[in-house]
């Protein structure tokens, strides 16, 4: 009854944390144009939250001192702002149930089955140690695959040591619960079209199209889900003219982007995607694309610069070289490795039949000219369906065992930032029926 | 008609809800979570000495009570449960191996004539000892 119980409590410590500093009373101000909602709120607290918690990874201080503030902080906000809070609530307080509910449900999965599944209990839980046993970065290099990114691990151990219980799994509970606020975030922009019922059932088919159990079992696949879902929402407001202009947005996309480093060894190669379509595509003038430049390849530096100074090198789990790339030049291995990859590809679209209603969504959205002004989705993916492709060709390892083992999981990280075209698919159906906005 | 058409949505809302808790089985779930505590749950799905043989290495713990890092190898389709004991301030032990899932065939192989002693030994899973 305590796990439950203390589940349950953990879902309101979550909110608490992450409703600051911005929340949906004094967003406003900040975005200007555009008004956030709850969710989204959250989110991007999350994003700023997950920039200070990587900072403070870096140094030994005591996991329970920052909870301890954190909590006060807000708990503060909370009071504050109770009044607008509990309008809210009570405005929206069918969905707000459903997502306490839907929270809570995979929390029940996780406590059920507590042990973790491959990669959780090979690696990551490994770094996790580290942090929770009060450890240090630099010790990261004694644990297996230390050239693997951090902070997925370091969160994960932060809640997991601020607990009553003290158990591993309740630092897996903030995957779950970054990854329900995003596909929560991701009907927001159709929250006035549809009803609270409605909304609640889009919801539920979203959730059943993309919870695996086995990535709770300790793999960093929601976060990337979730980073990608908010590049895509980004991309999406500074796509509306009214939007452009706030610089809000740009901060906003520098530490979310930044956050892909830090979680997954091809975070690396999402950043630099991520990064080349908002500068072609968001920043207009000539001076403008020069100043993202700089800062992207200022914090790709100040990335390596960490890894190198703390790893000695900066490697992937293989060595990008020219002598790799000549073994895999002959064209009888390029085509039999590409027809592997299609297959792959279209069993991974089973496994995480998000992708199909992703691929009806591209097709449906085609037709209604949605991409007229949105060629950076495209672009999109075509960047990161070569990066996978490549990632497979260029590999020594046996590709068949290889595909098998990760690519509906890449596929799977990448399917967050299409969500927003399920979403946007159900808009331009609503508007088909002559709804007012 | 506003009332009623809360408590509509209240209704379909709450039949949502039922649904939602079925396909990911939350009632089953917590039943189970209600009947047995955490240790029992690891034993049952990490298994004693098969699946990830997480009874047996804790089984170890508790009575050698290790002084290092004992390395765990899994020779089943699991992936080793050694991060689960892992201890920072503990280096890696070269002596001590702990086996779960290996074949009579493979340990004999592999260790019975490279000068490892039996410590401990359960069904399939064993702790042995570098001579």
């Amino acid at each position: 009854m305590i796990e439950l119980s203390l589940a349950l409590l953990q879902i309101f410590i979550f909110i608490l944390i992450f409703n600051y500093p911005i929340n949906i009373h004094n967003n406003f101000k900040l975005f200007k144009l555009y008004k956030l909602g709850f969710y989204d709120s959250i989110l991007i607290n999350i994003i700023i939250h997950l920039n200070v918690y990587l900072c403070l990874s870096f140094f030994k201080i005591n996991l329970h001192v920052i909870f301890g503030l954190q909590l006060i902080i807000g708990l503060l906000y909370f009071f504050y702002y109770q009044k607008e809070y509990f309008k809210f609530i009570k405005e929206n307080i069918l969905i707000f149930i459903f997502f306490l509910s839907t929270i809570f449900s995979l929390f029940v999965i996780i406590i059920w089955d507590p042990i973790l599944t491959w990669d959780g209990i090979s690696h990551w839980f490994f770094k996790a140690q580290i942090f929770y046993q009060n450890g240090e970065y630099k010790q990261l290099k004694e644990v297996p695959l230390n050239h693997y990114p951090h902070l997925g691990s370091y969160i994960w151990a932060y809640f997991w040591k601020n607990n009553f219980l003290q158990l591993e799994y309740f630092g897996r509970f903030f995957y779950v619960f970054i990854f329900v606020t995003t596909i929560f975030s991701s009907v927001e922009i159709i929250k006035k079209k549809f009803s609270d019922f409605e909304i609640c059932l889009i919801i539920l088919l979203l959730l059943t199209l993309t919870v695996d159990k086995f990535l709770l079992g300790g793999y960093q696949e929601y976060l990337i889900f979730a980073i990608f879902y908010l590049i895509s929402k980004i991309f999406l407001l500074l796509s509306n003219k009214d939007n452009y202009q706030i610089k809000y947005f740009y901060l906003l996309f520098y530490t979310t982007s930044f956050l892909f480093l830090w979680i997954k060894q091809e975070g690396f190669f999402y950043y630099i995607i991520s990064s080349i379509i908002f500068v072609i595509f968001f920043q207009k003038e000539l001076k403008k694309k020069l100043i993202s430049l700089l800062i992207v390849l200022f914090l790709l530096t100040f990335y390596l610069s960490i890894r190198i100074y703390f790893h000695e090198s900066f490697q992937f789990n293989e060595q990008i070289s020219s002598e790799n790339l000549f073994n895999q030049l002959s064209l009888e291995i390029i085509i039999s490795k590409f027809f592997f990859i299609l297959k792959y590809i279209l069993i991974s679209f089973f496994k995480y039949p998000i992708w199909i209603l992703i691929i009806f969504s591209l097709f449906f959205l085609y037709r209604q000219n949605y991409f007229r002004n949105k060629k950076y989705i495209i672009v999109f993916l075509i960047f990161n369906f070569l990066f996978i492709t490549s990632i497979y060709l260029y590999s020594s390892y046996d590709v068949v065992w290889f595909l098998s083992t990760s690519l509906s999981r890449l596929l799977f990280g990448l399917s967050g930032f299409f969500i927003l075209l399920i979403i946007e698919s159900f808009n331009y159906m609503r508007r088909d029926k002559n709804f007012k906005d | 008609m506003l009332k009623y058409k809360k408590i509509n949505q209240f209704f379909l809302l709450s039949s949502l809800l039922v649904f939602l808790f079925f396909i990911n089985k939350t009632f089953l779930y917590s039943y189970t979570i209600l009947q047995d505590n955490y240790e029992t749950r690891m034993m049952k799905l990490g298994g004693y000495c098969e699946k990830y043989g997480y009874g047996f290495v804790e089984y170890l713990n508790k009575k050698i009570k290790f002084k290092k890092n004992v390395p765990v190898l899994n020779f089943g389709n699991y992936p080793s449960i050694e991060s689960y004991f892992f201890d920072i301030n503990r280096e890696k032990d070269n002596h001590y191996l702990i086996l779960i899932n290996i074949s009579e065939n493979d340990f004999s192989k592999n260790y019975v004539k490279k000068d490892f002693q039996i410590i401990d030994k359960k069904e399939n899973c064993y702790l042995v000892k570098k001579i």
